[in-house]
């Protein structure tokens, strides 16, 4: 085995991890400041959950590509999988209808049992660009925001409250423009970086931004509840 | 332009495209929701001016049924009353004198009463309870039938206009009951079942076929009051069996 060379790593690393590294310990430290109760609040949880999980697979797929190593596993566990579920369920905590809950769960167990038979059946392997698994995921994703909205439009719970205010339409709205925006790239990945490598080179940067924007927010929506608690100023309410 | 330059800018375009197009649905999520919200103010708006409507009305009947109990205790009492004190005042005999005397008491009692029911505070100031012990105690005096109460008193806590609707349904249905159905005994039922209390009016008389027309404009105006305090009105009647009123209110 090739020792590490953590000059290459140095000389990867941009603007890309080193943000989402920035974003996510800024995440930690809000976190690390909230009461033990507005600790417990689910979406305060998620929001901190996918901020870490995402700088973390990030920073590891870096390291894995600078050591000449395919990393194509890190991203189909980690993005396609585990924080794809995180999102599912932040979603689900924004929702008001418990039968939209339950889908949103059974959605979640839907896509599981999906990729388990995929990848048993040898259709997909775990190591290879992950086309399908995104391509579903990013779909059942943007059926959960289509179902945030439809609840938003339909319920009269949300009568009373100003979108513009809530953490949960600007989350749903990241998530749906993170999601929307990236799947058709994720889903041409592999034919960009293998006929087209400067255009997949330029692509990219989409979904990366838009990763960073939505972790941002993430990370926003953990310093809203410390700075209403702190100052009594609700920027948007979480 | 080179293929490569053009592909770039078809998806370079298409991006732009596809994320003027997403913002579009979230504007347009957000102007329709503003849009919903508007219309909801203007319904509640709505519902607040016909609520206030249905309690100024509710209000004016009490007066005007209070006013009318008034001139029939005025004309069959009162009226009585100091006729006969006249007649005895007019006699020379001691006794009757004394008689007389005994008589304007009695007078000045009735007056007071009457005195008290010509304002809407003594309304207010009454249990639902006491307000329909006080109406079955009136019927029973008119002789048409007899009338009778159970009470779990789960109706002592309420809202002034929940007063004042359930005072008024249940007049306007102990009249009809007496006005129609000719009954020989009227029994109102307060009982609770859960978070709901119910009014229960039943009356043996004649009884009427609910699906007739004629019969649904009054049963439609009292249960609409009862929606505008969050209640709900429900009625049952067979003919020659006679008439079920249920009034329900959540706690």
């Amino acid at each position: 085995m090739d020792q590490i060379n953590l000059d290459r790593f140095y000389e990867r690393l941009n603007y890309y991890p080193l943000s989402l590294i920035g974003i996510a310990l800024i995440g930690l430290l809000g976190y690390s400041l909230l009461s033990a109760a507005q600790r417990k609040n689910e979406a305060v949880r998620l929001s901190l959950g996918i901020v870490v999980l995402v700088a973390s697979y990030e920073f590891f797929a870096g390291f894995l590509a600078s050591q000449k190593i395919v990393n194509n596993w890190v991203y189909n566990l980690f993005n396609s999988h585990v924080s794809a579920i995180l999102f599912f369920l932040l979603l689900r905590s924004f929702l008001k209808r418990k039968n939209h809950k339950k889908w949103v769960s059974l959605l979640i167990v839907f896509f599981l049992l999906i990729s388990l038979i995929l990848h048993s059946s040898g259709f997909v392997h775990y190591n290879d660009s992950g086309e399908y698994i995104l391509f579903l995921n990013s779909v059942l994703m943007l059926g959960c925001c289509g179902l945030y909205f439809f609840e938003l439009m339909t319920l009269d719970e949300f009568l009373e409250i100003d979108p513009l205010k809530e953490f949960s339409f600007w989350a749903t709205t990241a998530t749906l423009f993170y999601f929307s925006s990236s799947f058709m790239i994720y889903i041409s990945y592999e034919y960009l970086y293998t006929h087209h490598l400067d255009i997949c080179n330029m692509v990219i940067e989409i979904p990366r931004n838009m990763s960073i924007l939505s972790n941002f927010l993430l990370c926003f929506g953990i310093y809203s509840v410390l700075i209403s608690d702190r100052f009594q100023i609700e920027i948007i309410h979480v | 332009m080179s293929e490569q330059e053009s592909q770039f800018l078809l998806i370079l375009f298409g991006g732009i495209f596809f994320a003027f197009l997403m913002s579009l649905f979230v504007v347009a999520m957000v102007v329709l929701h503003r849009q919903r919200q508007m219309q909801n103010r203007q319904k509640i708006e709505h519902l607040k001016s016909e609520h206030e409507k249905t309690l100024l009305n509710v209000e004016n009947e009490i007066q005007q049924e209070t006013l009318s109990q008034i001139g029939r205790e005025l004309h069959d009492n009162i009226g009585q009353l100091l006729s006969l004190i006249k007649l005895s005042l007019n006699s020379a005999k001691p006794e009757r004198q004394q008689e007389a005397k005994g008589y304007v008491s009695q007078v000045i009692t009735e007056v007071r009463a009457l005195s008290k029911t010509l304002n809407l505070d003594w309304v207010a100031s009454l249990s639902l309870d006491d307000f329909i012990r006080e109406q079955l105690k009136r019927i029973e005096a008119t002789g048409f039938c007899q009338a009778s109460l159970e009470s779990d008193q789960s109706f002592l806590e309420l809202k002034k206009e929940e007063k004042f609707v359930l005072i008024r349904v249940i007049q306007e249905c102990l009249s009809n009951a007496l006005k129609h159905a000719q009954p020989d005994h009227i029994t109102i039922r307060i009982a609770h079942n859960g978070s709901i209390r119910t009014i229960e009016i039943k009356d043996d008389g004649k009884g009427f076929d609910t699906t007739q027309k004629y019969s649904g404009s009054g049963m439609h105006n009292l249960a609409n009051r009862m929606k505008t305090i969050g209640g709900k009105f429900k009625l049952t009647s067979v003919v020659g069996k006679g008439t079920l009123v249920s009034l329900e209110l959540p706690f």
